[in-house]
């Protein structure tokens, strides 16, 4: 199983047909991916901030306690690691399809 | 035309029908002039380099150079009609090419891309061929193709963004700012390189010597940055605990570090945690940054680098004194604890998987393995112990279970036995340098064994396996690397 995914991770730069492109051309559709990525993590966080938990919400990242915006992140996240893999896997799928 | 061309292909077809036989490469290999130089200097180095058994191991037979050429001729010539005739062209060129069962454009795309990868390779030990009028066609067509796709990736992910900004409309109409707040936590807490880390594992996988490659010609992207971005950021330790904080993954990252030194990768640390105006400045600092890589040396910069303490060389690449501070909680093995106190199988799972393909990972992990990270004694870490090449570790199953029972803490006590032919190996090794002589060795790189290399010390420590130095010369430079016995033979076999 872990063979497979690593051999998959490898070939994913061949697969999208990027991998003669040149750095700088590759660098900017990765930037551009991250913060698509970014942004669709963003929102199903958002999700799962319920309408009581607005105002703690914008209370806490306004604030400067960083360590409580962390821990705010890291509750209503915990799964974030699984989270990064769907979206990734996500928006690799949807570029890939009918490309 | 159509009928010309067509025709054209079918005749060759007997002779395509002979698969060419591939070379096989862990690299992705990208076709753009950089590359070309890239290959070219390759070129002059294995001119330095290459003795004796190794030029029998680079030649490639005239035969398959022949098919090799053809291929490529097929190529070109399929190209100029595909530009009219797709994808009818395509089908026939692909299927008697490559033998695939579909085709369409994507085929022939991904083509393009098999055989940009045998160029580079066939460039690596015979350079000639990047002189060939029709590699050269080739390669420009090659690069087209690339591009005219990466402009269909280009429109897809302005599609997906805004499909993605609507969703983003419609929560800010409900909770106005909040999206926005998020967003800039996200960013000051390094978040988002987290995710480009999650990207890299996919997109970056690549042999250490191309990292380095990248580094030493400046040209590093995201990739590198990512990485070194961890080290800034100890609070990613803690909010990503079991796959993003991993400590192997800060320890080769320093490694590659050391090795490279540049004041280009302290620079973007900076751009991705800096001002605005900050990134300008890098900005233009890189357009500057040529000349500086141009007289990039890795090799020479690894003995250099040998002689320097670690603190040191942290300061000097990362400017951070929570990046030693980081790395100093790694080795005293504290940084674990943080957040992570029960790691299950499946995050072990993502965390090999996600690690960039992880060459970096393994050989750091390696070298953990060895006692050498950890050691409180090792407080000057060697950076030759870094070198041992990435591709020399196989076998991710086995490192998944060397890596759970370092999670468990029984790492540690587990006896490293070395076999009987290891150990005739290691007498034989020490009566030879005892005698003064010089010991020449293969040493196991990936799949394949490189000539030319010479023992300089036998590193023993109880309950540890015995290590070796080695050292091999290229051109007026000498390479350093530290390897566990099994990954050496002698060049001529006395037991």
């Amino acid at each position: 199983m872990e063979k497979e995914i690593i051999n998959k991770c490898e070939n994913i730069m061949e697969e999208m047909g990027l991998s003669a492109l040149d750095d700088k051309r590759k660098q900017e559709i990765m930037d551009k991916m991250v913060g698509l990525v970014c942004d669709r993590i963003i929102l199903k966080l958002m999700g799962r901030i319920s309408d009581v938990e607005v105002d703690e919400a914008n209370e806490i990242m306004t604030s400067e306690d960083e360590d409580r915006q962390l821990e705010f992140l890291r509750i209503k996240m915990p799964d974030f690691n699984e989270i990064l893999d769907e979206e990734i896997n996500a928006v690799k799928a949807e570029i890939l399809k009918d490309l | 035309m159509e009928n010309k061309n067509e025709s054209k292909i079918w005749e060759k077809d007997e002779a395509l029908s002979k698969e060419p036989k591939k070379v096989e490469s862990p690299e992705i290999f990208e076709t753009n002039d950089d590359n070309l130089e890239k290959a070219k200097e390759i070129e002059n180095e294995g001119k330095q380099e290459t003795t004796g058994k190794e030029v029998n191991e680079g030649k490639i037979e005239t035969k398959e150079f022949n098919q090799f050429i053809e291929d490529v001729n097929k190529f070109n010539e399929s190209f100029e009609v595909s530009k009219t005739e797709k994808p009818k062209i395509f089908d026939r060129f692909k299927g008697l090419l490559s033998k695939k069962e579909t085709a369409d454009q994507r085929d022939y795309e991904k083509l393009s891309q098999d055989i940009s990868k045998r160029v580079f390779e066939y460039g690596k030990v015979n350079p000639d061929i990047l002189n060939n009028d029709s590699i050269k066609e080739f390669l420009e067509k090659a690069k087209e193709i690339a591009n005219e796709r990466a402009d269909r990736v280009d429109k897809k992910i302005e599609g997906l963004n805004k499909q993605t900004a609507e969703e983003i409309e419609k929560v800010n109409k409900e909770r106005p700012g909040l999206f926005d707040k998020i967003s800039e936590r996200f960013n000051k807490n390094g978040l988002e390189i987290v995710i480009a880390l999650g990207l890299l594992a996919m997109l970056a996988a690549m042999p250490r010597e191309a990292l380095l490659d990248k580094i030493a010609s400046g040209d590093v992207g995201m990739q590198i940055n990512t990485l070194l971005s961890q080290l800034n950021l100890p609070q990613i330790h803690s909010f990503l605990p079991a796959k993003y904080a991993n400590l192997a993954l800060i320890a080769s990252t320093a490694a590659v570090l050391r090795v490279a030194k540049s004041d280009f990768l302290t620079r973007n640390i900076k751009k991705y945690f800096g001002s605005n105006d900050l990134k300008e400045e890098v900005i233009q600092e890189e357009e500057k940054e040529p000349k500086e890589t141009e007289d990039f040396d890795v090799s020479s910069r690894e003995e250099v680098v040998e002689k320097k303490d670690t603190g040191e060389s942290f300061n000097q690449v990362a400017g951070s004194a929570e990046h030693q501070e980081t790395f100093k909680k790694y080795q005293e093995g504290e940084l674990d604890s943080k957040g992570n106190e029960k790691v299950d199988d499946n995050d072990m799972n993502e965390s090999f998987n996600q690690v960039a393909g992880s060459t970096e990972y393994q050989e750091a992990f390696k070298k953990y393995q060895e006692g050498e990270l950890n050691s409180k004694e090792n407080e000057k870490i060697d950076d030759n112990d870094m070198n041992e090449s990435f591709n020399q570790v196989a076998g991710s199953a086995e490192y998944q279970e060397a890596f759970k029972k370092y999670q468990e803490g029984k790492l540690d006590n587990e006896e490293m036995k070395i076999n009987k032919e290891e150990l005739e190996m290691l007498n034989t090794l020490k009566e030879m340098i005892a005698k003064g002589e010089k010991v020449e060795v293969k040493y196991k790189k990936g799949l394949d064994w490189e000539f030319g290399w010479y023992v300089t010390d036998i590193k023993e420590k109880k309950g540890k396996r015995p290590s070796v130095s080695l050292k091999r010369f290229q051109g007026n430079d000498a390479k350093y690397i530290n390897v566990d016995l099994s990954k050496i033979e002698l060049a001529k076999k006395k037991y």
